[in-house]
């Protein structure tokens, strides 16, 4: 089972459920990942906004288009936001379950959307940008976890490392004194 | 989710010095080789090229191309191989998807019937349809098997993968309404048309249904029907056409009522008041609109 190399987790700013801004709560992998880490100029805080794609009077919708796309704030006061991804929700059996790509097509990401509680989670897969509607697809069928792999174990924490099978068991602390 | 695609290139020179395996072929001047795994010929009124994309890009095919990936792959080999793909005509397009599923790929197939108009094959124990007639054809595969399951690439890895793969062998001008270069074959227009006769390929296949004994609302005509279609399907589309085409061959049957009575066993299967669509189906159904949906 495929597993993310890092799970983002944000939650809507407004509590009344409207407003595009998510604010980030947590993160779970190794570090983090600078192209989530998107702060706000004024305060500092790491945010997104969840965007709909705005159709331009008279044309006809690109069908194409994610109707989502996942944007980070300007770098300077003044700025316009910056794109980081569409969105694409093509399933409507998997609601609010989406895929893009960060990078541009470097890293997939993999959305879900809680509108209820207001939360979005992202789940990060490094290098794999090209992959991600594959990733998707694996996802709606159980072939993808939404949970980092298991830390490996520590060795020296929890006692000696066993033994290599054929070799003598010296696990054993030998008497430093010596009785005379 | 361009695969294998077949261009034509008018009063060009191949570069046979970068040629692997190239041999002669008969006429003056023509020759055979590969480029990164694609045929190339060279002809005397042009260049013909003729492989899978995804092949030449990254090596294996498993994975589909975004747009944006094949377009890389044409420049590729426009640098490779030093042609103008602008002056081509592509003459045969393949369009693949490989679809992670649940479970092994021949359950999927195993639940195709025969269309009209298209020869229906199956290989290897059920684990590769194949429906085609002289211009088109499409199939339904176990990439896994093809390719042994721990080397399928890393999104695919350990699962199972159905592989369903369009192909217009002849008439792409009839799917575009004129001849394309491969650079328009992969404008967003273009590609969209290509993935969207793919998907509509899918759906026009029928499927085996599972039947729903409900005894709510039920006339006899209803009970009729009902128990008709049990029996067709324990007998299966492939037998019941089978007895038909035995009928007319013997002469037991005439063009006509050969005709109703398939007409009939589509009714039948496709009845959605006695049938419901089969989870499998229904599994592979969701996956094909998600992908022909934005036709990345």
């Amino acid at each position: 089972m495929k597993r993310p190399d890092f799970v983002y987790r944000f939650k809507r700013h407004r509590e009344d459920g409207q407003g595009t801004r998510f604010d980030l709560v947590g993160w779970d992998g190794p570090g983090c990942y600078a192209p989530l880490m998107c702060p706000l100029k004024r305060s500092g805080e790491p945010v997104v906004y969840v965007n709909r794609w705005r159709l331009k009077a008279g044309t006809a919708p690109d069908l194409r288009k994610g109707g989502l796309t996942l944007a980070a704030p300007g770098k300077r006061k003044g700025d316009k936001g910056r794109n980081l991804s569409s969105i694409y929700e093509p399933s409507p059996e998997h609601p609010a379950q989406g895929f893009g790509d960060l990078g541009p097509r470097v890293d997939a990401i993999l959305t879900r959307r809680d509108e209820l509680a207001g939360t979005l989670t992202v789940l990060v897969f490094l290098g794999l940008g090209l992959q991600a509607e594959t990733l998707f697809l694996s996802w709606t069928s159980g072939g993808v976890s939404e949970e980092l792999a298991p830390a490996p174990p520590i060795l020296g924490g929890g006692g000696l490392p066993p033994s290599p099978p054929g070799s003598l068991n010296n696990n054993v602390h030998l008497a430093t004194d010596i009785e005379t | 989710m361009t695969d294998s695609i077949s261009v034509f290139l008018p009063d060009a020179l191949a570069p046979l010095d970068r040629l692997a395996g190239l041999r002669p072929l008969r006429g003056e001047g023509c020759y055979l080789g590969t480029l990164g795994g694609l045929r190339i010929i060279q002809g005397v009124q042009g260049v013909f090229v003729r492989g899978s994309l995804p092949k030449y890009l990254n090596g294996e095919n498993a994975l589909p191309l975004t747009r944006q990936a094949v377009r890389a792959a044409l420049g590729k080999l426009e640098t490779e191989s030093g042609m103008d793909l602008k002056i081509g005509r592509v003459y045969q397009l393949e369009t693949a998807c490989t679809l992670p599923v649940n479970d092994p790929p021949r359950e999927y197939l195993a639940a195709w019937g025969p269309l009209a108009r298209f020869k229906k094959s199956t290989h290897g124990n059920g684990d590769t349809v194949t429906l085609a007639n002289g211009g088109r054809s499409f199939s339904g595969y176990d990439k896994g098997e093809e390719m042994a399951p721990e080397a399928l690439p890393c999104p695919l890895a350990g699962l199972y993968a159905l592989r369903l793969e369009s192909c217009w062998k002849r008439g792409l001008k009839r799917l575009y309404g004129r001849l394309l270069n491969p650079w328009e074959a992969s404008e967003p227009e273009a590609y969209g048309q290509a993935v969207r006769a793919w998907a509509a390929f899918y759906f026009k296949i029928p499927k085996r249904r599972e039947v729903c004994l409900s005894m709510d609302g039920m006339t006899p005509k209803g009970f009729e029907r009902t128990l008709a279609a049990l029996g067709l399907q324990s007998l299966g589309l492939d037998r019941a056409q089978e007895i038909i085409r035995d009928g007319l061959a013997s002469g037991a049957l005439d063009r006509v009522k050969a005709s109703r009575m398939r007409a009939l066993f589509r009714e039948l299967a496709k009845d959605e008041r006695i049938t419901n669509t089969d989870p499998l189906t229904a599994e592979i159904d969701e996956k094909v609109r998600a992908v022909a949906r934005f036709a990345r």
